[in-house]
C-alpha cells in the first residue's frame, strides 16, 4: 500500500510543473478525448498534431502555483494552477494536441491562439485576444474585451461568435455564422458565405467578399453603420430599414422615406435570386453594393 | 353536448339552494378563544428572541459592507456619464448608472474588464433609451420592440459573462 502512495505521488511530481520552472509535459490523449486548458493569464498557444499524445511546454509565470496536466473520463485537462493568496501570473502554455480532438480553452486575460485543429472549438475568454483556425468543426468564441480573429479553410463550419468591445474578424468561414457584439466591429469576409447573422449594439457591422447562390444574410445594429459589399452576383429578396439614419446601394435603387420622415426602407425583390437580405438598424448607415 | 353544457349552471344553481344557509361549529369554541386571548403570554423564548438578535446583527453587517463596497466602488468608478434615461421603473441608480447589486457584482474583476462592462452597460442602456424613445413615435415597430429585449438580454449577459468567468474560472485554478 505505501509503495503504491509513493507511485502515485512520483506520477504526481512528474506531471507537475513548478513556479518558475519550464514547462515540459506530456500525456496520452485516447481518440476522441476532449482537451481542456485553463489558464488565467499569459497565453494558451494550441497546435494540432497528428500523434495521440498531448505535449505542454512553455514556461510557468512567477506566481502561478503549477501547471497539472491529467487524464480522466475522456479528457485531457491542462490547468495552470494558483496559489489562494495570488492573483494573477502570465503563465505561457504551448500545448500539442491530436488535431481532431474537441478543444475546450477558458481564460481570464491570457490570449488563445489555436492552429491546425479541426474539431470543435470552445473559446472563452474575458480580456484576451482570440485567434483560431477552424476546419470542417463548429466553434464557438466568447470574448469580453479581447479581439477576436478567425481563420476558416472555406470548409463548412458554423461560428457562434460573440464579444463585448472586442473587434471581430471571421474570414473563410462558409457555414452558418452568428455573430454579435456591443461596441466591437464585427467583419465577415471571404469565398462562399452562406448564412450570416451580424448584430451589435454601437459596433460597425461589414459583409465582405462571395456568397453562394442563395445566401441568407441578416445584419441588425441600433447605431452601428452595416455595410455589404459582394463579388458576383446577389439577387433575389432585400429588406433593408433603418429608423434615422441612410440607405445607399451602388445598383440603382432608392429608399423609400418612411412615414415619419427621419428614416427610409427599402424592400425590392428580383425573381431570378435566392437571397434574403435583410439588414435592420436603428440610427445607423446601410450601405450595400455588388460588382 | 351543447345542451348538456346549457344545462350544468342550472343543476349547480339547484343543488347550491339545497345547502344549509348556515353551518354551525360541533361546539362552541369561542370561549376557548377567548381565554386563551386573555391568558398572560408565556414565558419569552430565549432562544427565539437570540436568533433575531443575530439575523438582526447579520443584516447589520451585510447592509454596512455593502454600503462600504458601494462607497469605494463609485469612488474608484471611473467612466462616461450616466445613462439613466428610460430605465423605467427599476431600483434606484447610485453613481455612475449602475445599481448596486451589479457594483457588488463587478466588483472582483480587473480594473481593464471593469471599465469595458461599465462602459458597455452605458452603451447598451443608452441604445435602450434610444429606442424607447424610437418606440413613442412607432409603438408598433416589432423590429423596436425586439431590439429592446435583445439590448435587455445583452446587459444581462454582460454582467453574467464577464463575472461568471472571472470569478469561477479564477476559483477553480485555486489550489
Amino acid at each position: 500500500m505505501k509503495r503504491y502512495g509513493i507511485c502515485i505521488l512520483a506520477v504526481f511530481a512528474a506531471m507537475t510543473a513548478w513556479a518558475g520552472e519550464p514547462i515540459d509535459q506530456s500525456i496520452e490523449a485516447e481518440e476522441g478525448a476532449t482537451i481542456l486548458v485553463e489558464n488565467v493569464a499569459g497565453l494558451v498557444r494550441i497546435t494540432g498534431w497528428d500523434r495521440p499524445e498531448v505535449k505542454v511546454t512553455g514556461e510557468l509565470g512567477d506566481g502561478a502555483d503549477r501547471v497539472v496536466v491529467s487524464a480522466e473520463y475522456g479528457r485531457v485537462l491542462v490547468r495552470v494552477l494558483m496559489p489562494r493568496s495570488s492573483t494573477t501570473a502570465d503563465t505561457e502554455l504551448i500545448v500539442n494536441a491530436p488535431a481532431s480532438s474537441p478543444l475546450v480553452v477558458e481564460t481570464v486575460s491570457a490570449d488563445i491562439e489555436v492552429s491546425a485543429m479541426n474539431g470543435s472549438q470552445r473559446l472563452k475568454t474575458v480580456s484576451g485576444n482570440v485567434t483560431t483556425f477552424t476546419a470542417g468543426d463548429d466553434l464557438e468564441v466568447k470574448s469580453a474585451a479581447g479581439d477576436i480573429t478567425i481563420n476558416g479553410d472555406g470548409t463548412t463550419s458554423d461560428a457562434t461568435i460573440a464579444s463585448v468591445s472586442g473587434d471581430v474578424l471571421i474570414d473563410g468561414v462558409t457555414g452558418e455564422v452568428n455573430a454579435k457584439s456591443v461596441s466591437g466591429d464585427v467583419l465577415l469576409q471571404g469565398t462562399g458565405i452562406t448564412q450570416a447573422r451580424l448584430s451589435s449594439t454601437s459596433g460597425d457591422l461589414r459583409l465582405a467578399g462571395s456568397v453562394n447562390s442563395d445566401p441568407q444574410l441578416v445584419l441588425e445594429s441600433i447605431s452601428g453603420d452595416t455595410t455589404i459589399e459582394i463579388d458576383g452576383d446577389l439577387s433575389g429578396e432585400f429588406d433593408l430599414k433603418t429608423t434615422s439614419g441612410e440607405i445607399k446601394t451602388c445598383f440603382g435603387l432608392e429608399p423609400d422615406r418612411d412615414e415619419y420622415g427621419a428614416g427610409q426602407s427599402l424592400r425590392h425583390t428580383e425573381d431570378e435570386g435566392e437571397a434574403q437580405v435583410r439588414v435592420k438598424t436603428m440610427s445607423g448607415d446601410i450601405s450595400i453594393c455588388r460588382n | 353536448m351543447k345542451k348538456k353544457a346549457k344545462e350544468m349552471p342550472s343543476q349547480l344553481h339547484r343543488l347550491a339552494q339545497q345547502l344549509p344557509r348556515d353551518i354551525q361549529p360541533a361546539t362552541d369554541l369561542w370561549p376557548r378563544i377567548e381565554a386563551r386571548l386573555d391568558a398572560p403570554s408565556a414565558e419569552p423564548n430565549v432562544a427565539t428572541n437570540r436568533s433575531g438578535l443575530w439575523a438582526a446583527a447579520a443584516a447589520l453587517v451585510l447592509v454596512a459592507t455593502s454600503s462600504l463596497t458601494t462607497l469605494i466602488l463609485v469612488r474608484e468608478t471611473r467612466g462616461p456619464a450616466p445613462a439613466t434615461a428610460g430605465l423605467g421603473p427599476e431600483p434606484a441608480v447610485i453613481g455612475v448608472g449602475l445599481r448596486a447589486p451589479e457594483l457588488l457584482v463587478i466588483s472582483a474583476l480587473s480594473d481593464e474588464v471593469r471599465d469595458v462592462v461599465i462602459t458597455n452597460l452605458d452603451i447598451v442602456r443608452s441604445a435602450r433609451a434610444d429606442i424607447e424613445q424610437a418606440l413613442q413615435k412607432d409603438p408598433n415597430n416589432t423590429w423596436l420592440h425586439h431590439s429592446w429585449l435583445r439590448a435587455y438580454q445583452q446587459e444581462m449577459d454582460l454582467l453574467n459573462e464577464a463575472t461568471w468567468t472571472t470569478n469561477s474560472l479564477a476559483e477553480r485554478l485555486k489550489t
